[in-house]
């Protein structure tokens, strides 16, 4: 692909790299962006900024959400190092004592995860489903939708929490990953997701050709009744586009210190987007280039992903601390589900239940109830709690009401998050 | 719907959207186009190096996945693509497999067998795929030995590609899983082959039978009630662009398996219904689709497109986000979408802007390139605006083109 050899300099290197990442929002059609009523006069993001500190502090909070694609298995997170069983189960596959941080009761947290362990990570054991499910794409649905139980909702989990929370921002939620993310579909909060493609000649303002583009462009983002709801839909994407593409001109540069991992460059954005002042409150980071689907070379993949999320996270939790949001941004991941208490030949199939890593404004250590290894469902782990107590619990810090976001009451864990 | 908007509709499904004619030239009859597209079989199958090579040391040529994607999206251009390629297609993003994960040089292989079964049987592209090099690589059969199963294969030739959630139970997958285990890429002799010591030496239930080799196992899947109609129904989708009535569903599925499974009569009592025409622009064209149509109405060539761009978009072929395929609808229309195509579009070189900048008439012009015949009052307007705000032939062109193919009229099929 050659550029158009006229006119002048396109958006720089730093500005399309900026770029990377989103590649289609969580957002529905439906969860569009509100038409824009006067063409392309998008709000200023710092003013959008000064704003949040007239709600008050919970207004300032913000929730990055990792989700660790594939199932993460949650005894090579939190080790049973010192439970027999444990390696009775795991011949091969038994991380021992040198290899964990000891947190008490015979469990560790694994090694490479140091630089968050000195940071404060708080654990939650045992989340999963009362009545769980093997496949990994029914399993992502229940947690992107917030039902346990399975039952579907056309919304996610955090698409919700976002319409429970969200002022009048440009963005309530934004997904940075490649791949689908019906987590954030939202009723009516605006979510959305950037690419690497750079603006192009129709909406970097460098260009000669943007201003005529932006007026046709104006001019489509205002369809008229029109017979087809789809159409609609279309100019909703299309006003959207507009006014993200004003969020991605005005952002501030990378911050130095990141490991050169995809996904440090996720939490660096991150983090260029939580200081840019436009008030998104939930990120979702799917984490780019790290499957946690197991099945082979368990032993050796998972405690290299396990760094690779550490390394990452340690310059992001610096750098919040250093610009004074420590306290009000909370680091929360996600998995479908963990593994087979059993090895197959050096892998781990499917399983069930798993634990959960927060950090930020957290009391460190174990939370929850440890699934046991002695009774097993079928040879997986029977979970202590349904995961939808942990969404709840990281909703209402947020500040939004457990009963917009879910359809039962889920409860809370307590004492986890400094509140 | 006039025979213009019918051309454009019938070819978006067919093929891959309607390659631009003469503005003087008529439009072909909705009947004569339909069986023009339906005769097309699948172009000829070229692959840019010998695929059959050894598995050690091929040549880069079919180990460089870029290129694989660049072949096939060329391809999906060609003016003579039709409902064959349009059906290489489907059935990628049905048996979904990624070559992040598995070689290309076996996902060249693949892609021959779903050239080569195409519009052929169902039945014989299930078998032939199941012990597929490619597949059992990217779902974990590869490997997988009798002591300790892998379920994945197993789990995932149910749910996704035959009878669908709630058709079968976890023993079902256990026992699938056992039945395919011992299957594995030999790379010294460059075959995918069976260990015959982990064959079952009798048979386990499997949806209600007993099942012994992998033949059982796909006879055991088509005799399951609920596979002819879960394909049938997904074919009907993706032509007809809404889901069959329960009453359409079921009488497909009775003539699929009465004719053997032949996709091409499924396929042809699909599109042959009246149906078929009532819906025009009921889906967004995922991004693939609008790639492809969009470089056949700009005059683009898709050989100097770079392949990886494709996944900022969210659809890189042989690239899918999970082995459910890519997601479909809304999500094409979201406006981190519109940003990437914008980006992608904004930065296309297009030979034929100056020209259509330069016409009497350059509305009309694009309009017609890219299909469109009854284009709404807000399409027209952003496009009479450009027209005549712009100074010179190529700015007018250029951003007159890229306009049209980021409106309603044409991001929808």
């Amino acid at each position: 692909m050659t550029l158009d050899g006229v006119g002048p300099p396109r958006s720089g290197p730093s500005r399309r790299e900026l770029l990377r990442w989103l590649a289609y929002g969580g957002a529905g059609v439906a969860a569009g962006f509100p038409l824009l009523a006067c063409g392309s006069g998008a709000s200023s993001p710092a003013a959008d900024g000064a704003r949040r500190h007239t709600i008050g502090p919970v207004a300032d909070r913000v929730l990055v959400v990792i989700e660790l694609d594939g199932g993460n298995d949650g005894l090579s997170t939190l080790v049973p190092f010192d439970v027999g069983r444990y390696r009775d189960l795991r011949p091969t596959l038994a991380i021992g004592s040198n290899d964990v941080i000891d947190l008490g009761g015979a469990y560790g947290l694994h090694r490479k995860l140091s630089g968050v362990h000195r940071r404060g990570v708080a654990v939650i054991e045992g989340l999963g489903a009362r009545q769980p499910d093997l496949s990994h794409f029914e399993m992502s649905a229940r947690w992107w939708s917030g039902r346990p139980d399975g039952g579907r909702t056309d919304t996610g989990f955090l698409g919700r929490v976002c319409d429970a929370v969200h002022g009048d921002e440009l963005l309530s939620g934004v997904s940075l990953g490649g791949g689908p993310s019906p987590v954030m579909v939202s009723r009516k909060a605006p979510t959305a997701g950037l690419s690497d493609l750079g603006l192009g000649s129709l909406l970097d303002p460098n260009s000669d050709l943007e201003l005529v583009a932006r007026r046709s462009l104006d001019r489509l983002i205002r369809p008229g009744p029109a017979g087809n709801p789809l159409t609609l839909a279309v100019a909703a994407g299309l006003g959207g586009m507009v006014e993200l593409a004003h969020l991605v001109n005005t952002l501030p540069e990378p911050s130095p210190g990141y490991p050169e991992t995809e996904f440090a460059t996720q939490l660096a954005l991150v983090s260029r987007l939580i200081r840019s002042g436009a008030g998104i409150r939930i990120f979702h980071v799917p984490m780019a280039g790290a499957g946690f689907d197991t099945h082979e070379g368990h032993g050796d993949t998972h405690p290299r992903l396990l760094e690779m999320f550490d390394a990452a996270l340690q310059s992001f939790l610096d750098e919040m601390e250093s610009i004074g949001r420590g306290g009000d941004v909370l680091v929360a991941t996600t998995s479908e589900f963990g593994r087979r208490v059993s090895e197959n030949s050096g892998g781990l199939d499917h399983g069930t239940a798993s634990c959960a890593l927060l950090m930020g404004p957290v009391v460190p250590g174990r939370h929850g109830e440890p699934p046991s290894l002695r009774d097993l469902d079928d040879g997986n782990l029977i979970a202590t709690a349904e995961f939808d107590r942990y969404q709840a619990t990281l909703a209402s810090w947020l500040g939004a009401d457990p009963a917009e976001v879910f359809e039962r009451d889920p409860g809370v864990f307590d004492d986890i998050i400094v509140d | 719907m006039t025979d213009a908007a019918a051309a454009t509709h019938i070819s978006n499904r067919l093929a891959f959207g309607p390659h631009p004619r003469a503005v003087e030239t008529p439009p072909p009859g909705p009947a004569a186009l339909v069986d023009e597209l339906l005769s097309r079989a699948p172009l000829a199958f070229d692959p840019p190096g010998d695929i059959d090579h050894g598995f050690e040391h091929a040549p880069e040529s079919v180990t460089d996945d870029s290129r694989l994607v660049r072949w096939w999206l060329q391809r999906m251009a060609d003016p003579d693509a039709g409902i064959g390629d349009r059906m290489m297609w489907f059935w990628h993003t049905h048996f979904t497999t990624s070559t992040d994960k598995a070689s290309t040089q076996l996902a060249w292989r693949q892609l021959r067998t779903i050239h080569r079964h195409a519009l052929g049987s169902f039945a014989e592209l299930l078998r032939v795929l199941i012990t597929d090099g490619a597949m059992l690589q990217y779902l974990d059969g590869d490997g997988s030995d009798a002591a300790h199963p892998n379920e994945n294969f197993s789990r995932e030739v149910l749910e996704l590609f035959t009878v669908g959630r709630g058709g079968y139970g976890e023993a079902d997958v256990r026992a699938g899983a056992r039945i395919l285990a011992g299957w594995y890429i030999d790379w010294e002799r460059s075959e995918v082959a069976q260990n015959l010591d982990q064959e079952l030496t009798f048979g386990v239930p499997y949806l209600g039978r007993l099942a012994r080799t992998v033949d059982d196992l796909v006879a055991a899947i088509l005799g399951h009630p609920a596979a002819a109609r879960f394909v049938a129904d997904k074919i009907h989708c993706e032509l007809v662009g809404v889901d069959p009535t329960d009453q359409r569903s079921q009488e497909l599925a009775t003539e699929f398996v009465a004719a053997g499974w032949s996709i091409a009569a499924l396929v042809e009592q699909i599109v042959r219904h009246p149906s078929f025409l009532e819906h025009p622009r009921s889906r967004p064209k995922s991004a693939v689709e609008w790639v492809v149509s969009a470089a056949i109405s700009l005059g683009l060539d898709l050989d100097d497109l770079d392949p990886w761009s494709l996944s900022e978009l969210g659809q890189l072929p042989y690239h899918p986000p999970n082995v459910a395929g890519w997601p479909d609808r809304a999500r094409w229309l979201s406006a981190s979408q519109y940003l990437g195509r914008a980006g992608m579009v904004g930065n296309w070189e297009l030979d034929i802007a100056e020209k259509t900048g330069s016409t009497a008439d350059p509305v009309a012009v694009w309009l017609q390139r890219c299909g469109i015949s009854d284009a709404g009052p807000a399409t027209l307007e952003a496009l009479r605006l450009i027209a005549e705000q712009t100074d010179d032939d190529w700015t007018r062109g250029v951003i007159g083109l890229r306009i049209t193919v980021l409106t309603p009229e044409f991001s929808l099929s």
